[in-house]
């Protein structure tokens, strides 16, 4: 089971969205591409999960390291679109990022928005 | 005459005495001499002196020839073994065979034709080879009639049991005393002892031998060649001492003692009388003997023939049933035929119809041997026939059915088991005849017995109404069909084998292949019967759905192939999605900690992967060769993870998605079962 993985760049994040299943096979192609953004130090890093069919313990923890990374470089963390499956997965071993977890597309637009001003306002101080 | 002339012809009388007896002045050979008892031919008198035809000759030849003689009795096996040994230079009253001719030197002319005879009490009711069968025969160890019965009785279907001893004396005396039923002597050997005794000459003779001089192999040649000039002239001769010593010891009377009173010329007369009385009757028996020994040998002839003919028979008859199996992916078929005579009525077949599904049929004619071999024949024939149709198994025995009864002036019928499998879904539609009900052995141990729809066998009545039923084959299951041969071997006590015995050994062999499953059954009846002989033809036929099962090198690589099975399984089965991802999951999670911490990362590492489902659970089983690994000796891992130890969130993945986690060690592998309950309600 293939895993593609594209990258979309934002106001002030990128939003990565693999698709297909991520597992034991296929963990290190989203690793590697977690790493190349990270490295340019997004404001945000945005999960879009809503492709993803599949997800194992391999999956987890690339996506709890990009979680670190970011936290580590102050940047924001979000996850959107998850699939019931990938939901289980995630709440049995309670890895999810919350509250930066979101159902829509449109909650995530407003904590984006939200994180926006504040650097905004930061600026302007 | 002058002094001189005294002194010389002194002188040429020594020269021709030494001249004409030169043999005394050199050393004598001594020749020893084997004896057994055998009268009248041989035996010790009560001064212990050797007595008989053949001592008569050979101290006729031996006082011409100026032989000395040194006899050494023992029992005719131990003189056999001093002859071979070489410790005897010649053996007496020895039987020629070709067998024994390549161990030892044999004179060429005859001295006298014995053959085998049979001596029992009159009430051992012992009048025929056959009535021998199960009988105690007293034999001599050795004897050339006793070689001569062992090597015909398989032929002849004669099994006596035999009790072996040294002398013939003996032998003859455990049938004159009812210890044995039957004596085993030769026949002149018998014609001596018989004389007031209760044993009476059975009509059983066999194998006429020539009684001749035997000497060690490679020795003793001029001995022998000296015997049989002698011979030569002696049988020539109606008064030699050859003639006179038959004629009395086969009189049984050494010496006749004339009464004064008595005219010598008569006694001569009458003496000469029996004498020719004696000969006569010899020859009448020869001819006895001869005629018997003709017929006999052309009894065994016809019976070779018809046996030779009936192992090509059997031969036909096992190629008329499938050796080789047709290719069926997934699918493992295996028959065996085995009748309890040459041929028999039991059969088996199977082929793939044109769409491609598989015809089968198991029947069992009622009756054994050649006739129930040709019914069997036919009635395969005409049911495969009858399949390519593609018609339901109902309508193939049905046509079968009304086939047999119009041309059945035997009354005889045919019981079968008949199904069409359709290899892609495990489903299997039959027809019952009059048959056993075959036992489907599913993949975790459970039998069932098929006993739906019973109808009449083949070839009873017309009007017969034959359904047809159905069951599906899930993979590991197994259809053992099979004939009462099976479940009617008796063991030496005359028990069953019975049906509870037959469900218990096929319960016994789930997870096997058919050919094993077959192959282990069939063994265990083998063992019950314990050297009984097989009562009834038996046959089996097994079809098995093979198991559903992964093979995965340790590399993660092979995730891949792992997800595309599951995938499958789950379309196979209908499963839930959600089911399916679970059980993809734990797998995953299980074999990514088998190569990573197992196998430590060598891909040269293998993983076995079985799969069970059923409507109510699907259990996996997960096998490798890697050191010990018992998940429930893992710790919980902190949650959320850390990273560190991988293997730990991977085990309680596995834990929190299945219902159970059983571990085990089996021997050098590790074994994982993993059960998923469907929720389902419980039915099949």
């Amino acid at each position: 089971m293939p895993l593609t993985i594209t990258s979309e760049p934002g106001e002030g994040f990128v939003t990565i969205r693999p698709a297909g299943s991520l597992d034991s096979n296929t963990y290190t192609d989203l690793q590697d591409h977690v790493a190349a953004i990270t490295k340019n130090k997004p404001g945000v890093l945005v999960l879009d999960l809503k492709d993803l069919s599949y997800i194992s313990s391999a999956g987890v923890r690339v996506v709890i390291a990009a979680q670190k990374t970011m936290k580590a470089a102050g940047g924001g963390f979000a996850i959107v679109n998850l699939q019931p499956q990938i939901r289980k997965v995630f709440e049995i071993i309670m890895a999810l990022p919350s509250p930066n977890v979101f159902e829509s597309v449109a909650d995530l637009d407003r904590y984006l928005a939200g994180i926006q001003r504040k650097m905004l306002g930061k600026d302007e101080a | 005459m002058t002094a001189v002339h005294r002194a010389l012809a002194a002188f040429v009388a020594l020269v021709g005495v030494l001249l004409a007896a030169p043999a005394p002045l050199y050393a004598a050979p001594t020749l020893r001499v084997g004896t057994y008892p055998n009268p009248p031919l041989i035996f010790r008198d009560e001064q212990g002196r050797p007595q008989g035809i053949y001592v008569d000759v050979l101290e006729h030849v031996a006082r011409q020839e100026q032989w000395k003689l040194e006899y050494v009795e023992g029992a005719w096996e131990e003189c056999l073994e001093r002859l071979g040994r070489g410790e005897i230079d010649l053996l007496l009253a020895i039987g020629y065979s070709s067998e024994r001719s390549r161990q030892f030197e044999f004179s060429h002319e005859l001295l006298i034709e014995n053959w085998g005879q049979v001596y029992a009490l009159p009430n051992a009711n012992i009048r025929t080879l056959l009535d021998l069968t199960g009988r105690r025969l007293a034999v001599v160890r050795g004897d050339i009639y006793y070689a001569a019965l062992q090597s015909t009785h398989e032929t002849l279907k004669v099994f006596p049991t035999f009790v072996e001893v040294s002398h013939y004396a003996d032998a003859f005396r455990l049938a004159a005393q009812g210890q044995a039923d039957a004596a085993l002597v030769p026949r002149i050997f018998g014609a001596w002892a018989a004389r007031g005794s209760k044993a009476e000459k059975t009509s059983i003779m066999f194998s006429p031998v020539e009684l001749r001089f035997a000497a060690p192999k490679g020795r003793g040649k001029e001995v022998l060649d000296t015997l049989d000039r002698h011979l030569v002239a002696l049988k020539a001769d109606k008064g030699s001492v050859y003639h006179r010593s038959l004629r009395a010891w086969l009189e049984g009377v050494r010496t006749l003692n004339f009464p004064t009173w008595l005219n010598p010329f008569w006694v001569a007369g009458v003496v000469l009388g029996a004498g020719g009385l004696a000969v006569g009757l010899n020859f009448l028996l020869g001819w006895l003997v001869r005629r018997r020994t003709r017929a006999l040998r052309a009894q065994m002839a016809a019976r070779a023939k018809i046996e030779s003919e009936l192992r090509i028979a059997r031969e036909i008859q096992l190629s008329f049933v499938p050796r080789t199996y047709p290719p069926l992916p997934g699918w493992e078929i295996h028959g065996d035929l085995r009748p309890a005579r040459e041929v028999g009525g039991d059969f088996y077949d199977c082929f793939l119809l044109e769409d491609g599904r598989l015809y089968f049929a198991l029947g069992d004619v009622s009756d054994k041997g050649v006739p129930a071999a040709l019914f069997m024949a036919v009635t395969k024939t005409l049911l495969g026939a009858s399949a390519v149709t593609g018609d339901s198994p109902a309508a193939i025995v049905d046509r079968v059915n009304r086939r047999t009864v119009l041309a059945n002036e035997q009354c005889m019928f045919i019981t079968a088991f008949c199904g069409i499998l359709d290899p892609d879904t495990g489903h299997v539609v039959y027809t019952n005849a009059g048959h056993n009900p075959p036992l489907a052995l599913r993949s975790d141990g459970e039998v069932e017995v098929l006993e739906h729809g019973r109808a009449p066998a083949l070839g009873i009545a017309d009007d017969a109404q034959y359904g047809f039923y159905d069951i599906i084959l899930r993979p590991g299951d197994a259809l053992f069909m099979y004939t009462d041969g099976v479940t009617e071997a008796t063991d030496r006590a005359g028990a069953f084998f019975t049906d509870e015995r037959l469900r218990a050994a096929v319960a016994g062999y789930s997870g096997r292949s058919a050919g094993q499953l077959a192959g282990s059954v069939l063994g265990e009846v083998t063992a019950f019967a314990g050297g009984a002989p097989q009562a009834d033809d038996i046959a089996v036929l097994v079809i098995r759905r093979a198991a559903d099962r992964l093979h995965l090198r340790s590399s993660l690589a092979e995730i891949d192939r792992l997800a595309e099975k599951v995938a499958r399984l789950g379309r196979e089965h209908a499963l839930p999605e959600e089911l399916a991802l679970d059980l993809r999951l734990a797998l995953e999670e299980a074999v990514t900690n088998i190569i990573r911490h197992g196998y430590g990362g060598r891909e040269d590492g293998e993983i076995r992967i079985g799969f069970h489902v059923t409507p109510e659970a699907i259990t996996v089983t997960v096998e490798d060769d890697a050191p010990p690994f018992d998940p429930h000796e893992r710790p919980d891992p902190p949650l959320p993870p850390e990273g560190g130890d991988a293997s730990g969130v991977g085990v309680y993945l596995i834990k929190r998605v299945m219902d159970e986690v059983d571990y085990r060690r089996n021997g050098s592998c590790n074994v994982l079962t993993l059960t998923k309950r469907t929720g389902r309600a419980t039915c099949r």
